[in-house]
Parts: C-alpha cells; structure tokens; sequence
C-alpha cells in the first residue's frame, strides 16, 4: 500500500477535528472523500500535507513504509506526496517559473536524479502548459498573485504534473472551474493515472467524478469516515444528499 | 578614546590644512570650509538627545581612535584589492577615490564621459556665480552636523558637470576606496552634481574598505537638477563590516526634473544615511526607494525628507526593511507640503519584516502637511513572514530556509528592480541569497 491512516485524530486550538480516521489506499488506486462543509476534509489534506498548525492526538499514518508524521512537509514532498490546495496562496514576488524549477529540482535532487538546468527545464514546463491548456504567461507572474480562482486550480494541477507525485491529494480543485478547465483538469488527473500513482479526490461534486471514475468513495462526516462505497454512493449522494446517511448512523454521537 | 579624540583630530587636520593654505583664506571656498569647520565645533558629535539622533547612539561607534589623514602610499596589497574589487564589478566609466582622493590613473574611459568632473576649487575659478549659489547651499539647517566636516575638509571636493542636453549612456561609477591597514580612518568626501537643463545621467556610488581597521566614510553630496533633467543614483552600501558610513545628499529640482535614488543598505556596522530633495519649479518628481537588511547588531538608519515647497509637483518614497539578530533600523520619513504647494501628489511606505524578536524597528512617518488641495499618502507594515506561504513553498519540496530567502528576496524585489544596472542588480541578488542563508535558523 502507499498510505495507511489508522485511527488518527488531529485537532486545532483543543478543538478536535479528526476524530479517528482510518483509510488505506493501495498503489494505482483513486479514492474519493465527500462529506458536508466543516466535516474535516480539508483538515485530513492538511494533516497529511504536514501543516503544523493541526495537532495529531493519536493514530499513524504510513507512507510508503514510513511513518508520515514523522517527516517535514518538504521531505513528504520530496517522497512523492502532494497537495492540491483548496485554496492557494498567492505569493507576490516569487516568479512561478523559479518558484517551480526550485520545486522540481529540490525532488528531483531527493530521487537522485540530475536538476534541469534551465533550458530542459523551460522545455519540460512547456509541455506541461500545453497539456493544460494554460498560457505560458502566467510563468511569470508571481505565484497565484492575481490569478482568478480557476487559473489558481489550473496552476495547482500544473504543479502536480511537474513535480510527478505518487500521491496526490486534490481537495475541491473542481471548484471553481468553469466547464471546460473541469474536463482539461481532470484529463491531466488521468494522464497521470497508472498502477502506481495513487490519488484521494476531495470534492462536492458528482460531475468530477465523472470524468476521474474513482475506486472508492468515501463519506466524511463529523472527522469521521461514516461510509464506504463505489462510484455509485456519489451518484446518490448526489441525489440524496447527507441527512439520509446522518439518520443511518444515529449511532455516532452515542459511540463517542 | 573617545568623541573628544575625534573632535580634536578633526580640529588638528583642518588647522594643519588652513596652515597649508598660505594666505588663501579669503579664497571663497576656503571661506565656506572655514564657516563649516567652526559650525561643527559649535555641534559637536550630536548625542541621543538629538531629535534628529534619537535612535542612534554614535558614541560607541567613535570609541576607536579614527586618524584624519591616510597614508599617500599605497601598498601592493591595497592596489590588488583595487585592482580585483573594479575588475569585478567591471565599470564601463568609473571615478575611482582613494582615501578620499581622486586617482585619474585608475579611473575608467572618464575622457569620453558625457559628464566632466572639475576640482571644487577649479569650479570656483570657472564658474564663480554658480559656486557661490550652490556649494554648501543646501545644507545650511540647524541639523547640518557631519555635513560640516566634509565641507571643512573638501579639499578633494569635486564637482561633476552634465550640460545642457547631455545624455549619458552608461551610468558613472563612484568606487570610494579607503586603507585601514594602519590605524581607523575617517575619510570625508564632498561633491556636488550639476544637471543642466535637459540632460540626463546616472550615478552609481560604492564605499570599499580594505584593511583590518575600521573606516569612518562621512560623505556630503548636493545633486542640482536643472529644468527637465533627469538624475538617476543608486547607493550601494555593502562596505565590509569594519565600516561606518554617514551618507549625506540633498537634491534640489527644478522644473519638469526627475531624480530616482535608490539606496541598498546590508554592510557595515552602522549606516546613516540622510536623504533630502526640494522641489524648486512645477512638474518636479522624486522618487526615493531605499532597501535596509540587517543582521548581527547592524543599524542602519534612514532619514529622508521630501520638501514640497511648489505646486504640482509628485514623490514616491518606498523604504524596505529586513531586519535579524540584534541589528536596529530606524526610519524617519519627513514629508513636507508647504503652503504654496498646492496639487502635491505624494506618496510613503515603509515596510518591514522581522525574522528575530530582538531585533528593533524604529519606523517614524513625519507628514507635514500645510496645503489644502494635495493627496499624500503613507502606510507602513511590520511583520514576520507569512507562514501560509512557508507552508505552501514547503509542500512543494522547497526547505524552510530557502523558502524563507525567496519569500525576503521577494518582499525586497520591488526595490531592487528599481535599479536599471543589471550587475548591480545580480549582484545585490546574489549577495542578499548569501546573507540570508548564512543565516543561522
Ligand atoms: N483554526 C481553527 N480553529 C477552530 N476551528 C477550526 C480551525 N480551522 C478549522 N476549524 C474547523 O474545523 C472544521 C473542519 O474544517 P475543514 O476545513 O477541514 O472542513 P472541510 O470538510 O474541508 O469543509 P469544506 O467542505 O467547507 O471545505 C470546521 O468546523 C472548521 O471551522
Ligand atoms: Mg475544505
């Protein structure tokens, strides 16, 4: 398997969040979390990422038979984890073209291979534009400075392809997408698809789902996986939404 | 030693030179040296006390014995650090000082220079009328202290001319070098630029020390710029730790002129820079950037003062600070909108990021504002760096250090994009990378 959590919980200002996760993914696969606002998925992307503001009160997470939490977010970069965030910060200043061959290079370093130099580099990122549609001007711009909110996921995702990851978690990059950024996004996702990269997909959206036909689907409720399907359980909750699913566990508040 | 020593120096040097004179001393010029040498003894070295020195206390800085006069030879050693320091900052026209004077044999391609450089004295004697309206004009206030003992001590002053409708094309270098091998030396320099109607030029200044002693650079300047005209200076103040450096200009614009300064501040181990433009006619323009890093127990100190004495006229002023370890910054921005100054647009910021809880931001806004129909503006931000943008910058491989040297570099870039010359600006780059990452975290 790539990632194992086992029972974690993680909270914020004593505020627990998390409230015992478990949820293995094996390599090649794609799993889907849904679950309604404030549920913690964002919270999970974060924990996962290595953000320092959440603290983990107990479980484990490992990745790639290692123990996640135990190493710093650029070193669970490094080893292939990566975070497509909600919301990404913009970062005036910082080119997104040097900003991304520092990237890079840094993994490529950490994986023993040769750091572009500029010229492959400009070639390589390129490629990746083009394959996203994306207009090579943005490279430089500063990072996300300005970019609208689907240029910001757009850029997300480009990252993702360059850095090569083999986890890959997406936390609502469908949204605010418009149409045809949605398809070109996840026809990026699928490119990337092979038996050993492994992807967690947060969103709200059956319609992603569509296109990145994902192996399991998981609902997250109240820092809790409550149910496990397949593709189908997003197509109903699509139509059912959660209340259904809230009364079939009556139990949870009673369990803590 | 002490203050008095320095005092004492001072007084011995200029009486030695006076001496020198043999009966010259009605000789203009001579006449401003000698009103500016008992100006100072009147002063003195200013204390804390000082509104204008409140941040700063110079007295530990002149606890050394600084000598006034260098030694006239220089030494193989002295003349391959010259040698070395403009080979590699490769000037394509330079002014070269040593201790203070100039040196034409290791100035560059200054014969085809748009610009002339004339002694003070050799200006004098050209140019009387002009003379007497400009040298020392401008630093005539009550605050005028260190400007006095390097126009007491201008003898070596120099004055560089731009015509009417001279365009340079290649920026002047001003490379200031001092020796310390002997003992501390305080070496003051005096120049004036005169830009004449339509031209336009660009002065690019650096101090550089060589020796184990400490040198006391105490540098006046008076830029005039004439209708039309256009001055770009850039300071480059990243003089080897065994400095001090009290940096002194005044400007004054007339009609329709603009003057861009930029100064970078990371050497040394206190820098003074007092920066001041009056605007003279309508359509005038200033802009003032300034970029202060320091570390250790640097201070760095930036006075600026933009006089609106006339309508229609405009001046952005951005100062950037990046401040660790114990190093102090102070900055006092003084904006003056006089009464007649009507349709003044000006603008001030002033930022600043922390990355040590012992260090000091002294950052002091002075608007004055006399004038009904103007729009100024000032902001100032203090902070650390933002750690969303660390933790971004990390999740994509990049180590907390460098994520903390881009995010720096990219707080003080705006400034430094504001220098046209590209080795300067790849050699600030380069040097800020350095000191950011020999950082200890
Ligand atoms: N600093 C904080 N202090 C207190 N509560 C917090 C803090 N940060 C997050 N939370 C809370 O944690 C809960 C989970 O937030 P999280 O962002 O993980 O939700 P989410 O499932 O991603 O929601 P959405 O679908 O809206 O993105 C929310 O109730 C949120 O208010
Ligand atoms: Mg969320």
């Amino acid at each position: 398997m790539i990632l194992e959590i086992k029972n974690l919980c993680a909270s914020i200002d004593e505020k627990e969040i998390l409230k015992g996760i478990n949820l293995t993914i094996n390599p090649g696969e794609v799993h889907a979390i849904m679950g309604p606002n404030g549920s913690g998925k964002s919270t999970l992307a974060s924990v996962l990422a290595g953000k320092s503001d959440y603290e983990v009160t107990s479980g484990s997470v490992t990745f790639k038979n290692q123990d996640l939490l135990d190493l710093d977010p650029e070193i669970r970069a490094r080893e292939g984890l990566f975070l497509s965030f909600q919301y990404p910060v913009e970062i005036p200043g910082v080119s997104t073209a040097n900003f991304l061959k520092a990237s890079v290079n840094e993994v490529r370093k950490h994986r023993g291979l040769e750091p572009y130099d500029a010229m492959e580099f400009l070639k390589v990122m390129k490629k990746e534009l083009e394959l996203l549609e994306m207009d090579k001007s943005f490279l430089s711009r500063s990072l996300n400075e300005g970019f609208s909110g689907g240029e910001k996921k757009r850029n997300e995702i480009f990252q993702m392809a360059m850095l090569d990851p083999v986890l890959s978690i997406l936390d609502e990059t469908d949204s605010g997408l418009d149409i045809d950024a949605l398809r070109i996004v996840a026809e990026g996702v699928n490119k990337l698809r092979n038996t050993e990269r492994s992807f967690l997909i947060i969103t709200h959206y059956q319609r992603l789902l569509d296109y990145i036909v994902p192996d399991f689907v998981h609902v997250l409720y109240q820092g809790k996986i409550i149910k496990t399907g397949t593709k189908e359980l997003a197509l109903e909750l699509e139509e059912r939404g959660y209340d259904w699913l809230k009364s079939e566990v009556p139990s949870l508040e009673e369990v803590q | 030693m002490s203050v008095d020593s320095f005092v004492q120096n001072f007084k011995n040097t200029f009486e030695t030179a006076q001496k020198a004179l043999n009966g010259s001393s009605k000789f203009y010029p001579n006449v401003v040296r000698a009103n500016a040498f008992e100006s100072f003894l009147k002063s003195g070295i200013p204390t804390t006390k000082n509104e204008e020195w409140k941040y700063v206390n110079l007295f530990p800085f002149f606890s050394i014995d600084f000598q006034f006069s260098a030694s006239q030879v220089i030494s193989n050693e002295f003349a391959i650090f010259i040698k070395d320091s403009i080979e590699s900052i490769n000037p394509d026209v330079a002014l070269v000082l040593v201790n203070g004077k100039i040196l034409p044999q290791l100035c560059k391609n200054l014969d085809s220079y748009e610009g002339k450089i004339l002694g003070l004295d050799q200006y004098y004697n050209e140019h009387p009328d002009e003379f007497t309206t400009l040298f020392h004009s401008l630093q005539l206030s009550p605050n005028t202290i260190f400007e006095n003992v390097s126009t007491a001590l201008s003898f070596d002053g120099f004055v560089v001319q731009y015509d009417k409708n001279v365009v340079t094309e290649k920026p002047l270098f001003l490379l200031n070098f001092i020796d310390t091998t002997n003992n501390h030396i305080v070496i003051p320099t005096r120049y004036i630029v005169k830009a004449e109607k339509l031209s336009q030029a660009s002065i690019i200044e650096q101090t550089l020390t060589f020796g184990p002693n400490t040198s006391l650079s105490i540098a006046t300047s008076e830029v005039f710029v004439d209708e039309q005209a256009n001055v770009t200076i850039v300071k480059l103040q990243n003089d080897k730790k065994e400095s001090i450096v009290l940096d002194s200009m005044s400007i004054a614009q007339k009609s329709s002129s603009t003057v861009t300064s930029t100064t970078v501040s990371y050497g040394s181990s206190l820098i003074r820079n007092n920066h001041r433009a009056v605007h003279n006619g309508s359509n005038v323009h200033t802009n003032m950037f300034g970029l202060a890093i320091a570390q250790d127990k640097q201070v760095i100190d930036n006075h600026t003062e933009i006089d609106h004495a006339t309508a229609h006229c405009s001046s952005t002023e951005s100062y950037k600070h990046i401040l660790s370890d114990s190093s102090t910054v102070v900055f006092n921005g003084k904006v003056y909108v006089r009464e007649q100054a009507q349709k003044t647009n000006a603008y001030q910021s002033n930022k600043t990021i922390l990355l040590s809880d012992t260090a000091t931001i002294n950052s002091k806004p002075q608007l004055e504002i006399f004038a009904d129909d103007v729009k100024c503006s000032h902001g100032a931000t203090c902070g650390g760096i933002d750690e969303e943008a660390i933790f971004y910058l990390r999740s994509r491989g990049i180590s907390t250090k460098d994520a903390m040297s881009m995010l720096t570099l990219a707080f003080a870039e705006d400034v430094i994009m504001k220098i046209e010359n590209e080795s300067v600006r790849t050699r600030i780059e380069e040097d800020f990378l350095t000191l950011l990452s020999n950082r200890t975290k």
